[in-house]
């Protein structure tokens, strides 16, 4: 049998989701019996995507316009697209700039940051940055790898299973079903904050911490919960979930308005929305209505 | 009614149907408006119609027993009609006997002359200790009572008597050497009991009780002597209280009320003059099983009193006190001064002060009786004071309705007091989640056409508790109430079957419905969260806290509405028409959509309602995902927040209508566009102010 070819092209991103990659091990070592590792730019020096890629593994987010004409490249060349990390399937943590303007987030990383000194922001030979959009939104995305990072071993199995042309599955359930922590037993009655010490086997959101778990999709092992370390949501929603964030607001206020009386989003975007704000409906609203006015 | 014929047919039918009349053709402005209007509301019930199940109707047996709180006259009546119709009863009474308020009169007014008491303080008492089917429950207190289809669990705590009464032969040698003597409350005050005690000589059940505030084994632990003269071993000081279960299909609260405390009012010296009595305690002294042997003498001396002063309305018809007219009073003080005038001392002179004689129906031959036959002063006026002068007599001093001031003197003042709730009324109120007037009397739920019922099905009321009334009048109203509660109880609860269902494959076991179920429907299994389905109610709380639309109510899914909503609005596209979904909860919404209709109060055309069963079932997803789609708006409609049908789902609404608000706010966008309506259905002027300031721009272009 024929080894299919697999590239990594990356675009806004830390290349934390290339890591998870090499993260297998010597697993890569049965990895690379199925597949061709084509274009990486991390442990291969091949500048472009080669012409026909069989499996496209997308890390990072939409941020400027050289990151479309990549996605766009590589879509052209793979048979088979994926999105791998939370950036590419919902935007990541970038994401939670789309709560302010374009222009003001630039002013404030070159100008404002308290490191820069005198500083501008760039004009010449640089591509325009457009705001942080998940890759679905350009591009069709055959399959998601969610996770920040994203789990080695779920990256490989997934990859194994499209190599033999099969279809690979996500976990349809939350973090909870993980979780030893849970269930709670009662409504939470006061809001808690991560540097207050949990109680030990006692669901978080139960003690009052704004855990995600309930709205994150499951795959993780609750690896945070089981830290005593409340749930940020890395992994997005789960399957029949359309907004990570409005599900849990929604949640909250039904059995514990008094946790989020002082709700607002810039303050607690980071507890709600932490990856999916840039794939989030509010952000879709927001989206239209610019259009519109515009 | 078409269900029905079709499934008589042998056709299986689902029926969802629109109300194009009221909440359309009324209401819209132009014929053109209602037509767009109609089309779409019937594209969202075709999409409602496409994935209908058939409902499951349940049918559940009431527990044929009554609990019948309270063992006064009301609590006795109703007990034994129910008894006599073959009901399991049982009678909780909290103090010792029964008897209530009642088995201290001495007489009864009536306007023949069968006006003796014996058969509301001892014969009918006795009965209720006869009968086989009352299960008389004394010295008891209600703990809790919880609600299921069938009827109650109730827990009733007995406490402790301390008395074996398998051994005890009520011989009373006990009583006779008990060292600790105290008053007693029952002849209020005017004698004295000891701490192993029988209430008085004619009450149900006969038994000795020991009073542990009283007896020094308790307050000392130095006294054991009636156990020691106990010659057959009855007196057991280790008994504790002890909790009982019962079920019951229905209750009836008959707690009665109490006599008013007049020494809170200076004016009338009481408490602070010994000759000052009320009428209960005039009662007592006339009573010959009373504590003086039925001589009606003064407390402080033991005189004959000659000058006998009524006083009218003490804590009723004022406006610091009670504004309510106790109703009983009049003629019990005129009955009373009768009794004296015609048995006890024709020659003394008695003096009523009142306010308005009420002695209303045919007592008013009582008060003519009293008036031109007998000839009792009756002086329209108030007190100001009651005193003893130097020589150590009484005088009652009057502003009469002229403003004459005037003094009588008196040698026994006795004070017709008012009628007032039970201090645990308000307890036992919370346990059975009824509620409460202004005063502390039980509400009824209506009180021109159901003044038995309360607003939960089941309980009822009647009696002094739920207002003052004289003895006849508690004894109607406790035989009524028994009738409804046998009615209650004999029949069926139908209830259909609307639970949630749940997609394993989808839910985490999280538990978050389980704690949100109002109703705690919800028990949390191994393959997830199992449904009661006689406590669910098909509110949709559940549905709405899953965060991973695990659990949805049958025929009401999440994402039927979302379906729906999308159908609106796609249907309004094509019309090239805008559109605002108005989410109506089936109780108070949509019964307010209705009114709207038929007072053809004429609003915006754009408003399309989709029929849910509670609010609570809406998510902020919901919200977010029609505006998204192209909805111009979201309006919730449903009841007042502390009236909701389904106990949270209004306020949850509320909340999350709030966060979306401040949401957009924050972020510059639409926060006027989601409304709610929380209104009782026939406030049609607070859905109009709201909807009058949506912002849309006007359709059809």
């Amino acid at each position: 049998m024929k080894k299919k070819k697999l590239a990594i092209v990356s675009l806004m991103s830390d290349g934390g989701c290339h890591v998870a990659f090499l993260d297998m091990h010597e697993n890569i070592l049965q990895l690379l019996q199925n597949v061709e590792l084509v274009h990486s730019y991390m442990v291969l020096d091949v500048r472009r995507i080669p012409d026909s890629v069989d499996i496209v593994l997308v890390e990072g987010g939409v941020r400027t316009s050289h990151d479309v004409e990549v996605l766009k490249e590589a879509r052209r060349k793979a048979k088979i697209l994926v999105a791998l990390g939370s950036c590419a399937c919902f935007g990541g943590i970038p994401g939670l700039s789309n709560l302010f303007d374009l222009y003001s987030s630039l002013k404030y990383v070159y100008e404002k940051t308290p490191t820069v000194i005198k500083g501008v922001i760039p004009r010449e030979n640089v591509p325009e940055v457009v705001g942080v959009s998940p890759i679905f939104r350009y591009v069709k995305v055959d399959f998601q790898i969610p996770g920040c990072p994203p789990e080695s071993k779920e990256i490989m199995e997934i990859i194994l299973s499209l190599a033999k042309g099969e279809k690979p599955t996500l976990p349809t359930k939350t973090v909870c079903d993980e979780c030893p922590l849970g269930p709670p037993r009662k409504k939470p009655s006061k809001l808690r904050r991560i540097f207050e010490p949990p109680k030990p086997s006692t669901c978080l959101l139960e003690q009052g911490y704004f855990c995600m778990g309930p709205v994150t999709r499951a795959g993780c092992g609750a690896k945070c919960p089981r830290a005593g370390i409340p749930c940020d949501g890395c992994r997005g929603p789960a399957s029949k979930i359309l907004d990570q964030g409005a599900a849990m607001l929604n949640t909250l206020a039904t059995i514990a308005y008094n946790t989020i009386k002082n709700f607002n989003l810039r303050t607690y975007s980071a507890y709600f929305y932490r990856y999916s704000f840039a794939s989030s409906l509010i952000e879709d609203l927001i989206r239209k209505t610019k259009v519109k006015k515009k | 009614m078409l269900e029905k014929a079709a499934s008589g047919l042998g056709v299986n039918l689902k029926v969802e149907y629109v109300n194009i009349r009221e909440h359309c053709a009324w209401v819209c402005g132009s014929l053109k408006e209602a037509t767009d209007k109609a089309k779409l509301m019937i594209a969202a019930a075709i999409e409602k119609a496409k994935s209908l199940g058939k409902e499951k109707v349940l049918k559940v047996k009431r527990k044929e027993a009554v609990l019948v709180i309270g063992g006064g006259p009301a609590g006795i009546q109703a007990s034994l009609d129910l008894a006599s119709q073959g009901f399991k009863v049982y009678l909780v009474e909290s103090s010792p006997a029964i008897g209530g308020l009642a088995s201290l009169l001495h007489r009864t007014f009536s306007i023949n002359e069968c006006n003796c008491a014996i058969c509301v303080k001892s014969s009918k008492p006795l009965e209720v200790y006869e009968n086989p089917n009352i299960e008389l429950l004394t010295y008891c207190e209600i703990s809790d009572v919880k609600r299921y289809p069938w009827g109650f669990k109730v827990k009733i705590i007995k406490k402790p008597k301390y008395i074996n009464y398998d051994r005890c032969t009520n011989c009373g040698l006990c009583s006779e050497k008990c060292p600790q003597l105290v008053l007693n409350e029952w002849d209020r005050g005017l004698s004295k009991r000891k701490a192993i005690y029988i209430p008085l000589p004619y009450v149900t059940p006969p038994r000795y009780i020991i009073d542990p505030n009283h007896c020094l084994h308790f307050t000392e632990n130095s006294c054991n002597i009636c156990e020691e003269v106990c010659p057959y071993n009855a007196i057991d000081f280790s008994q504790k209280a002890k909790e009982v279960e019962v079920e019951v299909g229905a209750i009836i609260v008959a707690t009665g009320s109490e006599e008013f405390n007049p020494s809170t009012i200076p004016k009338y010296g009481y408490g602070k003059y010994k000759d000052i009595i009320t009428q209960l305690q005039l009662e007592r002294l006339m009573d010959p099983l009373g504590p003086t042997g039925g001589r009606l003498v003064r407390v402080s001396d033991g005189k004959k009193p000659l000058k006998i002063v009524m006083i009218q309305c003490v804590g009723s018809r004022d406006p610091d006190t009670n504004p309510y007219c106790s109703k009983y009073c009049c003629t019990e003080a005129i009955k009373n001064a009768i009794l004296i005038k015609t048995e006890y001392i024709p020659e003394a002179e008695i003096t009523i002060l009142y306010k308005d004689i009420r002695t209303y129906g045919r007592f008013e031959e009582l008060y003519i009786q009293a008036r031109d036959e007998l000839g009792v002063k009756f002086i329209k006026g108030d007190v100001v004071e009651v005193y003893e002068d130097k020589s150590g007599s009484l005088l009652v001093k009057y502003v009469d309705s002229l403003g004459k001031t005037g003094t009588i003197p008196a040698d026994l003042v006795v004070l017709s007091c008012a009628l007032v709730p039970r201090e645990n009324s308000k307890k036992l109120a919370e346990i059975l989640n009824i509620e409460l007037d202004e005063y502390g009397f039980f509400k009824e739920l209506d009180e021109k056409v159901s003044n038995i019922e309360t607003k939960v099905p089941g309980i009822f009321i009647c009696g002094t508790c739920q207002g003052p009334k004289n003895i006849s009048e508690t004894l109607v109203q406790a035989s009524a109430a028994a009738t409804l509660a046998a009615l209650y109880v004999i029949s069926y609860l139908e209830k259909k079957l609307t639970p949630p269902i749940l997609d394993e494959e989808f839910c985490a076991k999280c538990g978050l419905c389980v704690i949100s179920c109002p109703y705690n429907a919800l028990t949390l299994t191994e393959k997830g969260p199992s449904v009661d389905e006689l406590l669910c109610q098909g509110c949709g709380t559940c549905a709405s806290v899953c965060p991973n639309n695990a659990i949805n109510i049958v025929n009401n899914t999440n994402e039927l509405l979302l379906r729906q909503i999308k159908a609106i609005i796609d249907e309004a596209k094509a019309l090239r028409k805008r559109v605002v979904i108005a989410l109506c909860c089936e109780e108070c919404g949509h019964t307010l959509m209705d009114a709207l209709g038929f007072y053809h109060e004429k609003y915006m055309s754009e408003i399309i309602p989709i029929t849910i069963p509670c609010l609570g079932i809406i998510s902020i997803t919901h919200i977010l995902e029609a505006l998204n789609y192209g909805a111009d708006g979201v309006l919730l409609v449903g009841c007042p927040l502390e009236r909701c049908h389904f106990e949270l789902g209004a306020k949850t609404a509320k909340y999350k209508v709030e966060l979306i608000r401040r949401v957009f706010e924050e972020l510059g966008l639409f926060p006027e566009k989601v409304n709610i309506v929380n209104a009782p259905a026939t406030m049609t002027k607070r859905f109009l102010e709201v909807t009058c300031k949506i912002p849309v721009k006007t359709s059809s272009r």
